[in-house]
């Protein structure tokens, strides 16, 4: 059997790091890092190379059955049901930058702009993006014109009124799109990104002005907020397969897969761990081997 | 048909946000002007933090602080900061201040104002010293574990670092007995966790808003913390057990009452939504 | 040409330092490399300190336009609010200024933007309250929410008002009054179950970070450049 090009890379990966690392311990070199753990590198290597594969496979034809999230579907929804009330769309992606820790939260929220942007464009509603972060105006009003012009409507875009940035203080933000929400009483409110204590304040004031709300963050301290007030919610990682949800591409699609394979291997790390710590060793001495031999 | 309505028109009366949210602000009001004094009971887990300090800490140990707030933020958190000061203080302990925010610098004023009482008979540069803004969030947390004066050369009044007796004392991560996080963002905790508690080892002691509180809790579980202080109440409890009672304390009979409020509107919310249920009920049958 | 800078540069510089940082911070060389990575990696917060400072200043520019243009187009009923926007504004260009005149008269004062007596004044006294104020609005929002949430619809949502109710009354001074157990309870409750959720959500969000990241080597996300294909 004939082993693809693209099926090769993570092998080869996998089977030279442990050749390297085997080496280094006959020789009692020092490799790795004392500051990283090995065991968060064999995760992380583990894991890039399933999603790579499944990526992989869709490419040579194979279909991969990704579930369906609830939070995003309904942005449709949200759109067309603000168009039918005459109301405008409302996003922001709060604090996120593509410097700060939460950049991926960042990444993802701007998936959902650009989703929203698309089906503004589509059913030719009135999209309002609010900024707190001045890095992202530019790459804020790429997205919305995008989607805009990818739905044949580039006469709906006003960069003036579509994108707006606020300001870079927490609660000016929060009370600047409190105000936003309730003086252009919109018709959907769609929060995803990385959102600290304003979380709060943009629901009730979408709430407020009864917008249909949707709304997501990976922080965990703001998620119970986002359930228990918004019509759907993106939990957690759901957040970061917005974006390839929204891409709609079967190869991007395919990755989230990896995330599913990696919340396995979890749950089987867990049970591993409490078994090895009821027989008395824990598992982090035993995966972190490798760099304490050095 | 006369009952459903009555019950409409009560729930639009007690559903109603005015009111709810003026009964709110008299019951925040009213108990800071006249307190009830309800005594305020030690929970298991402030006074594990208070035994770590009082018998764990040598005494004239250094300890490092962060003031990671801004002002809207300051009502819980300023309590439990010049609460752990005095502890600390009366320990004979030195503090070294840094902010990794630029809105620590004026927290850090205003809590020395606050608590000028505590800073009357020691010497700045000897007993504390405050570095002030340091920029550079994670990368910078990451510096100052490996050397504070490699990262920045003056503190926060532009002294340099090297004239300052206290600062020739502790440099790195593991010149400090404990580094106490008071910080109203999520991120700073796992910051010092990775950089400073991973590396090197170094007992870390968090004190968070309430919101917070449940997010930093599995870094305690984990023993990646020796304890945490959450909110007015944990500032309360520290006030009363290092004898200092201040806005901690006074804010909780507030914290009471409005808690007390919310959930009589919770269960008045309850009886409305089930005798309306049931009335439903009754009338779909007929 | 425009494919390339625009598109295949950005990605390819990504690409490259995402390489960098996750191999220099898992493997170990020499002392050498080691802190020349960490300066590195130091250089480049510093950079982004920078690059904040400059995007403000594109971010006041572009909230002078949005008001300028509202104004002009709804008049007086707008002008009111975006009349006191941009006089702050303004306020704020002129204190900037004012505190680098006082540095450049003064060196040895530092940088005296934010030490000036009356920014100290206007910060204490006109930001510091408001701050204040949003944040505290979120006690009545809490209010009203949970007035609304914690409707017993459901066994799960008895089970979540029960849990809820622990918490309040572990948090307050009545509680204690009431039954002393509540204390424990809520501590229990804290450090068990909710440890118990908080820590699946924490690592489910790295596994998705993860492969976000992946998408990102593989350069199938392109959103963070502003565009889709």
């Amino acid at each position: 059997m004939k082993v693809s090009r693209g099926l090769l890379i993570p092998i080869v990966v996998l089977a030279l790091t442990a050749l390297v690392s085997g080496v280094a311990w006959a020789l009692r070199i020092q490799l790795y890092s004392p500051r990283a753990p090995f065991s968060a590198f064999l995760i992380l290597v583990g894991l890039l190379s399933a999603g790579y594969l499944f990526m992989h496979e869709t490419k040579s034809g194979k279909e991969i059955p990704v579930r369906r999230i609830p939070a995003f579907d309904a942005i449709e929804e949200a759109v067309a049901r603000s168009v039918e009330m005459g109301r405008p769309v409302h996003v922001t992606f709060g604090f996120g930058t593509i410097s700060s820790a939460h950049a991926p939260q960042y990444v993802a929220g701007l998936g959902v702009l650009s989703h929203a942007a698309r089906l503004c464009g589509k059913y030719g509603a009135k999209l309002i993006a609010t900024l707190g972060v001045p890095e992202a105006i530019a790459t804020t009003e790429e997205v919305v014109r995008e989607g805009y012009y990818s739905a044949g409507r580039p006469e709906l875009y006003d960069p003036t009124y579509n994108v707006r940035y606020l300001t870079d203080q927490q609660f000016a933000y929060a009370s600047a799109v409190q105000a936003t929400l309730i003086r252009e009483n919109v018709g959907a409110n769609i929060v995803v990104g990385p959102f600290y204590a304003e979380s709060l304040i943009f629901m009730e004031a979408g709430n407020m002005v009864n917008a249909f709300q949707i709304a997501g963050t990976a922080r965990e301290t703001q998620i119970p907020f986002f359930v228990l007030t918004a019509d759907y919610s993106f939990i957690g990682e759901e957040v970061f397969a917005a974006g390839a949800l929204a891409s709609g591409d079967k190869e991007t699609l395919a990755s989230i897969r990896g995330q599913d394979v990696g919340k396995l291997l979890s749950i089987v790390l867990v049970i591993l761990g409490i078994l090895m710590l009821l027989a008395g060793t824990k598992m982090v001495d035993a995966l972190n081997w490798a760099w304490k031999v050095g | 048909m006369s009952e459903m309505s009555a019950l409409r028109s009560l729930e639009k009366v007690l559903g109603s946000k005015e009111l709810l949210y003026t009964l709110l602000l008299l019951s925040v009001i009213l108990p800071i002007l006249h307190p009830l004094g309800i005594p305020v009971e030690i929970s298991k887990r402030t006074l594990d933090v208070y035994e770590y300090v009082d018998k764990k800490l040598p005494p004239g140990c250094h300890v490092y602080i962060e003031v990671y707030y801004e002002v809207a933020a300051r009502g819980e958190l300023e309590p439990n900061l010049i609460a752990l000061t005095k502890h600390l203080f009366d320990k004979g302990c030195k503090i070294v201040y840094g902010s990794l925010s630029a809105f620590g610098v004026v927290a850090f004023s205003l809590f020395k104002t606050m608590a000028a009482d505590l800073f009357e008979d020691k010497v700045y540069g000897r007993d504390y010293v405050y570095l002030g803004y340091i920029a550079g969030s994670e990368a910078a947390t990451a510096s100052l574990a490996r050397s504070i004066r490699g990262t920045i050369s003056v503190d926060n009044y532009g002294n340099r670092l090297e004239d300052l007796p206290l600062m020739r004392e502790v440099d790195k991560a593991t010149d400090f007995d404990l580094v106490i996080i008071v910080s109203s963002g999520t991120d700073v905790f796992a910051y010092y966790v990775r950089q400073w508690h991973t590396p090197y080892g170094v007992p870390l002691l968090f004190a968070a808003l309430s919101v917070i509180g449940p997010s930093i809790e599995p870094f305690v579980g984990a023993g990646q913390a020796i304890g945490m202080l959450v909110g007015q109440r944990s500032a309360a409890e520290y006030e009363v057990l290092v004898g200092r009672l201040g806005l901690g304390i006074a804010s909780m009979d507030a914290q009471s009452t409005s808690h007390m409020l919310i959930v009589a509107f919770i269960a008045i919310g309850n009886a409305i939504y089930w005798s309306k249920r049931v009335s439903s009920q009754r009338g779909g049958s007929k | 040409m425009s494919l390339v800078v625009r598109r295949y540069a950005p990605q390819a510089i990504v690409t490259i330092i995402i390489l960098l940082t996750v191999m220099f911070f898992y493997f170990y060389v020499n002392p050498e490399t080691s802190e020349a990575f960490s300066r590195a990696d130091k250089a480049l917060s510093d950079w982004v300190v920078v690059i904040t400072s400059f995007a403000l200043i594109v971010g006041g520019i572009d909230i002078l336009r949005f008001h300028l243009v509202r104004m002009r187009k709804e008049g007086l009923r707008q002008a009111p609010f975006s009349a006191v926007t941009i006089s702050l504004l303004v306020l704020m260009v002129l204190f900037a200024l004012h505190g680098w005149y006082l540095s450049y008269a003064d060196p040895a004062a530092g940088i005296a933007i934010t030490t000036q007596p009356q920014f100290r004044w206007l910060y204490l006294n006109v930001y510091a309250p408001a701050d204040a104020a949003v944040y505290s609005i979120l006690v009545f929002y809490m209010a009203s929410a949970s007035y609304r949430a914690f409707r017993v619809r459901n066994p799960m949502a008895l089970l979540l008002l029960v849990v809820a109710l622990i918490v309040i009354f572990g948090n307050t001074t009545v509680g204690g009054l009431l039954w002393p157990g509540f204390l424990s309870l809520r501590d229990w409750v804290m450090t068990v179950p909710n440890t118990a959720a908080f820590r699946p959500i924490t690592i489910g969000a790295g596994l998705g970070i993860i492969i976000l990241g992946l998408r990102l080597l593989t350069w199938r996300e392109v959103s963070w450049m502003g565009r889709r294909e």
